[in-house]
């Protein structure tokens, strides 16, 4: 009699192999690339593929590894903490077990994200005083922290003071933006005795 | 020996110019204060700090780097034991023994056993580093291409290995670093490597943008994920710290013996850092300890041993760094940006061509710990005080530093990019158990083992035996070998264990 898995068994599984498959398909994809490099053998040496493909081999095979072991046995994590877990013995927890975390906002991890790529499309744009000013204030505010007075001048502060840090200091050349902001960054620059 | 201590006077000399003291004092309290804080770890501090050092000489910036990543093995240890919050994974082992005596009711006696230890560990790991680092050179000087892949290999498979997670996650970690450093133009051939048609990679993923970013970005979108959702602090009522007298140490000499043998063979193997020294120390004594039985009941040896070992770690790092110009930790890896960033190529060969910036490390490593213990004293209540900022406005800084410092590099804005994307790596990496570690190490050393590799196959025409039959070269590669079994035997030899409990 055939005996069908159960629907969270399947899901289980699916869960447990994901992550592999994932980097299976993209191991497979750079392999394919490798296999195209375009060079001219030199006699007697390996050539620029060779590495590459070297790593990718163990990559696959970690991988398919992974992928059988956990559509056997979903829960298995395979072999770990090797010569840690020998030395220590049951003396102390699992590192990896320590700190597990608590609830999730996955919203406001979407928000940093795109507010951090925002900044980095936009600072070449704005100038880094404005477009720091902005990111800073936005990002505290994502990070759950309310009081507006204490995020402006935050926000406003620590923009100048790293453009001053970084640009009197240590002599780094930071975006001033394009027109009318840029008017706005030489305009700070010269109150903070920028060159 | 004589001409080693001549040239340290000579190192504690040039530590006295003004510049050198103050890489030094500043190098000493920006390390305690980010290890205090959670979230920001030691190596993050670490690469935050480096493009300060782009405009200073090699000596005051390596000096900053050194002194940073001794004191914040301490700093992270006071918030372990008065709030019950690790500063640094390599804190964690503290929480056990050291909150537990705070809890009852001797936080000072708490904090002073993990001062004085952390002093032991810092003058322990100087004098083993300044005597080891010459013979270490002067056998270097005889290894080729061979031994060199098979170091960076032991790297690879200890750091795989001596992680407590998956086997299998912590190689694909490794082997995903091993690619990014393959991505560019081949050095050899001048072939494109993975730059899928785009101007911008052909130039190569530099590890600072993978570290900075997988470190840096990556945990600060954690911590946003779960809310930064730190417990708010209470008072801190007075904090104060009493050092254990002389005779009170003299009892556990066995464990400051142990944990310091463990902490510098931890160092000296790449791959493995203070997190797994503090660990492993720990582990040892809960099995070799005379005292094992009362271990994480707020016992000396269980502050210590962690302790201890964190802190010996560092000079154990600093030996293949100096000696072979191999980096065996995330900080070891910014410490060796630095130095290639000022021209200087860490090597056997660095004794003889820049002796005097060797010995002015040494001699800061020595006034670092000094410098550590005497703050760590003094300055513990303001340093406590940083723990009060909110989360959210920390942790903006902290992204602020990784994107400003990535920029400085190159003064491009492709860097930003590259942190945000591996940000984003760093954070599926950590929400899938990934370690970040390996992928780091191999971004860092995948270079070398290439290099290594294809030059001992040039060499000794395409003869891949040569790796075992050299004999430096084939003891490194069975003891790889061994590293990378023994999971699999250790897992083997625990299902008989699991049977015979399974009902």
């Amino acid at each position: 009699m055939k005996i069908t898995p159960p629907a969270s068994q399947i899901s289980d599984r699916l869960r447990a192999v994901a992550p592999y498959a994932i980097v299976l398909f993209i191991a497979g994809g750079l392999f394919w690339l490798a296999m195209h490099f375009e060079y001219t053998p030199h006699a007697g040496r390996l050539g620029p593929d060779v590495w590459p493909k070297a790593i990718l081999v163990l990559m696959i095979a970690v991988c398919v590894t992974r992928i059988v072991g956990a559509l056997r046995r979903p829960r298995s994590e395979g072999p770990g903490g090797g010569l840690l877990r020998e030395v220590i013995g049951d003396a102390v927890p699992d590192p990896e077990t320590i700190g597990a975390p608590g609830e999730r906002y996955p919203g406001l991890l979407a928000l940093g994200v795109a507010l951090t790529v925002a900044y980095v499309f936009l600072l070449g744009w704005l100038g880094f005083a404005l477009a720091t000013a902005g990111y800073i204030a936005a990002m505290i505010r994502t990070g759950r922290y309310r009081r507006w007075r204490v995020i402006v001048p935050t926000a406003v502060l620590g923009s100048l003071g790293f453009m001053f840090v970084f640009m009197k200091i240590v002599y780094l050349s930071l975006p001033i933006g394009q027109p009318p902001f840029a008017t706005i960054s030489l305009g700070l620059m010269r109150l903070m005795a920028i060159r | 020996m004589i001409e080693v201590a001549r040239h340290l006077a000579g190192g504690f000399v040039d530590l006295l110019q003004a510049a050198n003291l103050l890489a030094l004092g500043v190098g000493l309290v920006v390390g305690m204060l980010v290890a205090v804080l959670p979230g920001l770890t030691l190596v993050m501090g670490v690469v935050l700090a480096l493009p300060f050092t782009y405009g200073m000489p090699v000596t005051p910036s390596i000096i900053l780097l050194t002194a940073m990543y001794i004191s914040g093995t301490y700093g992270g240890a006071i918030t372990s034991i008065l709030f019950r919050i690790p500063g640094e994974p390599m804190d964690v082992p503290l929480l056990w023994d050291g909150w537990s005596m705070a809890h009852a009711g001797e936080p000072a006696r708490a904090l002073g056993w993990t001062l004085f230890a952390a002093l032991t560990g810092g003058l322990i790991t100087a004098t083993v580093m300044v005597t080891l680092a010459v013979p270490f050179a002067k056998v270097a000087l005889t290894f080729d291409s061979p031994e060199y892949f098979s170091i960076v290999l032991f790297g690879f498979t200890s750091v795989v290995t001596l992680g407590g997670g998956s086997l299998a996650n912590a190689l694909i970690s490794l082997f995903l670093g091993m690619l990014i450093a393959t991505v560019g133009v081949d050095e050899i051939y001048g072939v494109d490597r993975f730059t899928l048609g785009i101007d911008m990679m052909r130039d190569g993923i530099g590890y600072l943008p993978v570290m900075v970013g997988a470190y840096g970005v990556g945990e600060v979108l954690v911590r946003l994920e779960q809310g930064f959702a730190s417990a708010p602090m209470a008072g801190g009522g007075a904090i104060k710290t009493r050092i254990p007298s002389l005779a009170e140490a003299w009892k556990i000499r066995g464990t400051f013996a142990r944990s310091s043998l463990v902490g510098v063979i931890c160092g000296i193997i790449p791959g493995a850092g203070a997190t797994i020294a503090s660990f492993v120390a720990y582990g040892v004594e809960g099995q070799y300890g005379p005292r094992r039985r009362e271990l994480g009941k707020g016992i000396p040896e269980g502050i210590v041993a962690p302790q201890v070992a964190s802190t010996a770690s560092v000079g154990g790092h600093m030996v293949p760094l100096l000696t072979l110009g191999i980096p065996g930790s995330g900080a070891t890896a910014v410490i060796l940006g630095a130095f290639l960033l000022h021209g200087v190529q860490p090597g056997p060969q660095i004794f003889t061509t820049q002796s005097a910036l060797v010995y002015a490390i040494f001699a800061s490593t020595f006034a670092a710990v000094i410098g550590m213990g005497l703050l760590g004293y003094f300055a513990i209540r303001p340093l406590v005080k940083v723990l009060f900022l909110p989360e959210a406005i920390v942790s903006v800084f902290v992204i602020m530093f990784c994107l400003v410092g990535a920029y400085s590099e190159h003064n491009n804005l492709t860097d930003l990019w590259m942190i945000v994307v591996f940000g984003v790596v760093g954070y599926l990496f950590e929400r899938y158990r990934f370690p970040i570690a390996p992928m780091v190490l191999g971004c860092i050393l995948g270079p070398i083992a290439e290099t290594s590799f294809l030059t001992s196959m040039i060499s000794y025409q395409n003869d891949w035996t040569i790796f075992f039959t050299r004999p430096v070269s084939g003891v490194v590669l069975a003891l790889a070998a061994v590293a990378l079994l023994l999971p699999f035997y250790s897992r083997l030899r625990r299902k008989p264990d699991l049977a015979a409990k399974t009902p």
